[in-house]
């Protein structure tokens, strides 16, 4: 899934404190599961920007709506009437949803409220790690299903290198070296002798190197007539 | 759970307008008192709001506090682990705490709409509450009662010792008081013809319960010295002197009997005995009251048949019986069987016969009313009409006899069935309740436990010297102890599948592994959910809802904006604390004189668990002006529902950074734990300034 996390409080109240009428977007999406977005945690920041106008003395109405994703025409729709009332447009979608709501409302400033972070899962309640890069081309076949795309700082395809210590990314103590921990599977499966495969240097094409990225399916869309 | 079992549970949501399983006291309540929501006021100390939600199943709440059988407790699903939650006398206390058993709160006039009466016959909990029921409802209502005040067998049949006269005239001036208007010592058939009543009314009620003693077919019943029972109860209860010996027996095991008993125990010296047929825990008198009778110096003779009454120059001198070796046949059926070898003889100056009550209908003579030749109603249970159609019967004389929250059930069924007759449709009753089935053992085993709190009584010496209310009522600590130890039963979570983002917080935030994934959906099952509402907090998509949660957050909105003018003056805004209301977070002196002389800009907002709080709880506390917020949280290793605390705490740090980030401060928002030693009058005075 996508995660994200909210943006500091106070960048926030800095994009926002400008308008008397804020509408506050949850998504009931991937930024829910990651606690970032949700109906929770929307009405949360949508008191803390009550209680800062409120403290700054400025008179601002801050109201809330839910989405079940902020990703699809459809279900932004019914927002129009409400959107349209409103001075400005607080998101609490990833950027895709940001992006939906800024197109179908042109006119009206939409506004981030996270940062968009990248694509992973939960490790335990309230921890979530990047696991996938979307680099287009999976190679996890060959890396006993560890990705060095998005869990090697160097993105390395022929790793590790001579800042791995200790099974840990000179980056950071906090991070693993994902070639240690591809060495690791692969030798538990007994399939080491894949890490002397050479790996030439990928195409980067299908990742954001060729442009923005484009999937169609024919076969899946609605015929005009 | 099987997916066919989770769907048909998931059908019966009450967020869907369905009905879920009821809490098992609801169920088992004759007229279904909802004790889960009062219990869970009284906890919060909502009092007043409490009483509401008993009054709208019963109009006698501070008699029914005293006297009630309280099939509730049997039902209650803490009795799985530990004494049941003592909901009789919670009600009690809401009643006395108010002073509605005092007399001290006064019901309003209901205006009369309609145009059409009825007449009710009998002024005992039956007739009182379907009068109530129908006045309540704009009928002009009349009561005939042939005795000098009203009550029925709560006045003439139940003592002033388990039931002060005061507070059934409160209760029933209360009852009178929505516009009922009442006619006392008037004896249908002779002051008024029956016939007059169905002349005058569009409807008439009979609800002259079981007011006349059985005797007994053996010899020496004629005997100076044996009486009734229900004429002696009479008698002392209107202070009217009873001419009774010094060797007392009483015949009878039922709650007349012990009563009886425990009555003459309280007119002097007196040796009293009861004999009964039944072995002793076969009695049909309550558990609690024969304890009491024991307590009181009261004998018991049990599994013995009395054969006669024997006598010297006219007058009773003892009372021969024989053992009884079983008293009901295969099918539950009175037969009682005897050993005519075995024998006894207890001396006796005075017999009391309490072996059952009849009714007394000769007043229906010429009525075109029918009696049977064994000299009951004929009546229709459905319809609750008499072989008259204008004519209803309800209470004792149409169920035997039972207990008075069965005559309140059936005076609201008689009143449901007047009104359809009047109307020309068929009755809508109440429907019986599926309880909530018991719970799984493996919560039950992780349950908090904590002790049911005992009702004070009158020192054991003193009770058989007076009249004197032998139940003293809890104290405030004692009920909101006992309140907090409620379930809950089926008050929560319920999830709404339209929202669930199946993310799994639920599945691992709950304390006792309740939550469990249905293909993508949550669900919780009812009987194994101790309602806490964590997962309800945690639920990022806010799909999880608990009943008795969420009101709270409205008086606070209330309470705050007068608050914030209120205490302007002081230099200080206003403070708010969330107070968690078990007993753990009470520390050394939560005497009810610290919240008495409480700061005049403290407000609390009572919860059951401060983990049930969201962020978004907190943070419109302040927004709706408080300048100080503070949160009790229990010892350590004490929290009710076990994680509580580390809950709470890290949602509070959440919240701390959200303050410091809009430049109000973290610091604002404060929490104490509270253990045996802190002191509540200290937190008090530290938020205050």
């Amino acid at each position: 899934m996508i995660v994200g996390s909210q943006k500091p409080i106070e960048e926030i109240i800095a994009t926002t404190c400008d308008y008397k009428r804020l509408l506050v977007i949850g998504c009931g999406a991937c930024v829910t599961v990651c606690f970032a977005g949700g109906e929770r945690e929307t009405e949360a920041l949508a008191s803390g920007l009550r209680l800062a106008m409120k403290h700054k003395k400025i008179k601002a109405e801050i109201e809330v709506e839910m989405n079940v994703r902020q990703c699809e025409w459809e279900f932004i729709e019914p927002l129009a009437d409400k959107v349209e009332a409103a001075d400005a447009v607080l998101s609490t979608a990833c950027g895709v949803g940001v992006q939906f709501l800024a197109e179908r409302f042109p006119e009206k400033r939409i506004l981030p409220a996270l940062n968009t972070s990248f694509m992973g899962g939960p490790t335990e309640q309230g921890v979530w790690l990047e696991n996938c890069g979307g680099c287009g081309n999976c190679i996890l076949a060959s890396t006993g299903g560890i990705c060095p795309i998005a869990r090697c700082a160097k993105t390395m395809l022929n790793g590790p290198c001579g800042g791995s210590q200790n099974g840990k990314c000179e980056v950071s103590k906090d991070i693993d070296c994902a070639w240690q921990l591809i060495y690791d599977r692969l030798k538990s499966q007994g399939l080491l002798q894949l890490m002397t495969d050479y790996t030439p240097p990928k195409d980067w094409t299908p990742a954001r190197d060729g442009g923005q990225r484009k999937i169609v399916r024919e076969d899946l869309k609605i015929p005009n007539d | 759970m099987s997916e066919e079992n989770h769907i048909e549970h998931q059908a019966n949501c009450p967020k869907k307008g369905h009905l879920w399983p009821a809490p098992p006291c609801q169920a088992a309540c004759p007229v279904q008192t909802d004790a889960r929501q009062y219990l869970s006021l009284i906890a919060r100390e909502r009092y007043h709001e409490a009483l509401d939600v008993i009054m709208e199943a019963n109009p006698l709440p501070s008699v029914i506090g005293r006297i009630c059988a309280h099939p509730c407790e049997q039902a209650c699903r803490r009795g799985q682990v530990e004494d049941p939650i003592a909901i009789c006398h919670l009600k009690r206390f809401v009643t006395d705490k108010l002073g509605y058993s005092d007399g001290k709160v006064k019901v309003g006039l209901v205006p009369q709409t309609k145009e059409k009466s009825i007449a009710v016959v009998g002024s005992g909990p039956s007739g009182l509450t379907a009068a109530h029921d129908l006045a309540r409802h704009g009928y002009k209502v009349t009561i005939y009662e042939k005795n000098a005040k009203p009550g029925g067998m709560l006045r003439y049949g139940i003592l002033d010792f388990r039931l002060p006269p005061a507070v059934l005239d409160a209760d029933i001036e209360n009852v009178l008081a929505v516009g009922i208007e009442l006619k006392t010592g008037v004896n249908i058939g002779k002051e008024v013809d029956f016939q007059d009543l169905i002349n005058d009314n569009d409807a008439v009620l009979i609800a002259v319960g079981l007011s006349a003693s059985r005797s007994l077919p053996i010899d020496g019943v004629d005997l100076d010295g044996v009486h009734l029972a229900i004429p002696v109860l009479e008698a002392i209860n209107e202070g009217q002197s009873v001419e009774l010996g010094n060797d007392v027996v009483v015949v009878g095991g039922g709650n007349v009997a012990v009563d009886v008993a425990r009555s003459v125990r309280r007119l002097g010296n007196k040796s009293v005995k009861m004999v009964c047929l039944e072995a002793r825990d076969e009695m049909p008198a309550h558990d609690w009251e024969i304890e009491d009778a024991l307590v009181e110096g009261v004998e018991m003779h049990c599994s013995w048949g009395p054969d006669k009454i024997v006598g010297k120059h006219g007058r009773v001198s003892g009372l021969d019986f024989k053992e009884c070796t079983c008293v009901f046949d295969e099918d539950r059926k009175f037969s009682p069987q005897f050993n005519e070898e075995k024998r006894n003889v207890l001396p006796a100056d005075t017999i009391i016969l309490a072996i059952g009550q009849a009714g007394e209908l000769g007043f229906l003579e010429y009525s075109g009313v029918k009696v049977t030749d064994s000299g009951r109603l004929e009546f229709n249970h459905e319809t609750m009409q008499t072989s008259h159609p204008m004519v209803f019967a309800t209470g004792e004389i149409t169920s035997g006899p039972g207990a008075a929250i069965r005559a309140i059930a059936g005076g609201h069924r008689a009143a449901a069935a007047i009104e359809a007759f009047l109307d020309e449709r068929t009755p809508v009753y109440q429907e019986p309740l599926e309880a909530l089935d018991s719970v799984p053992e493996h919560i039950a085993a992780s349950m908090y436990k904590t002790p049911r709190r005992r009702m004070p009584k009158l020192p054991d010496e003193e009770r058989s010297t007076d009249f004197k209310e032998v139940e003293l009522g809890y104290s405030e600590e004692d009920a909101l102890r006992e309140a907090a130890r409620c379930l809950g039963c089926t008050a929560g979570a319920f999830v709404d599948e339209s929202k669930c983002a199946a993310c799994l917080t639920c599945v691992r935030i709950c304390p006792y592994g309740v939550p469990e994934m249905v293909g993508d959906k949550a669900y919780m099952n009812p009987q194994a959910c101790q309602s806490c509402g964590f997962c309800a907090s945690e639920c990022p998509a806010k799909a999880i809802t608990v009943d008795l949660t969420e009101e709270h957050l409205l008086a606070l909105q209330i309470g705050l904006d007068t608050l914030e003018v209120e205490v302007a003056h002081l230099g200080a805004g206003p403070r708010v604390g969330f107070v968690c209301q078990f007993g753990h977070a009470w520390g050394a002196d939560r005497t009810f004189d610290a919240e008495a002389s409480m700061p005049e800009n403290i407000r609390f907002i009572r919860v059951l668990c401060p983990a049930r709080l969201e962020p978004a709880d907190i943070l419109n506390t302040f927004e709706n002006g408080a300048e100080r917020v503070f949160v009790t949280i229990c010892a350590e290793n004490y929290c009710h529902y076990k994680t509580g605390n580390g809950l709470t705490e890290r949602r509070l740090d959440y919240v701390r950074s959200i303050l410091d980030g809009i430049g109000i401060g973290g610091d604002k928002l404060v929490s104490y734990q509270i253990g045996q030693d802190t002191s509540l009058a200290e937190i008090l005075k530290e938020m205050s300034t």
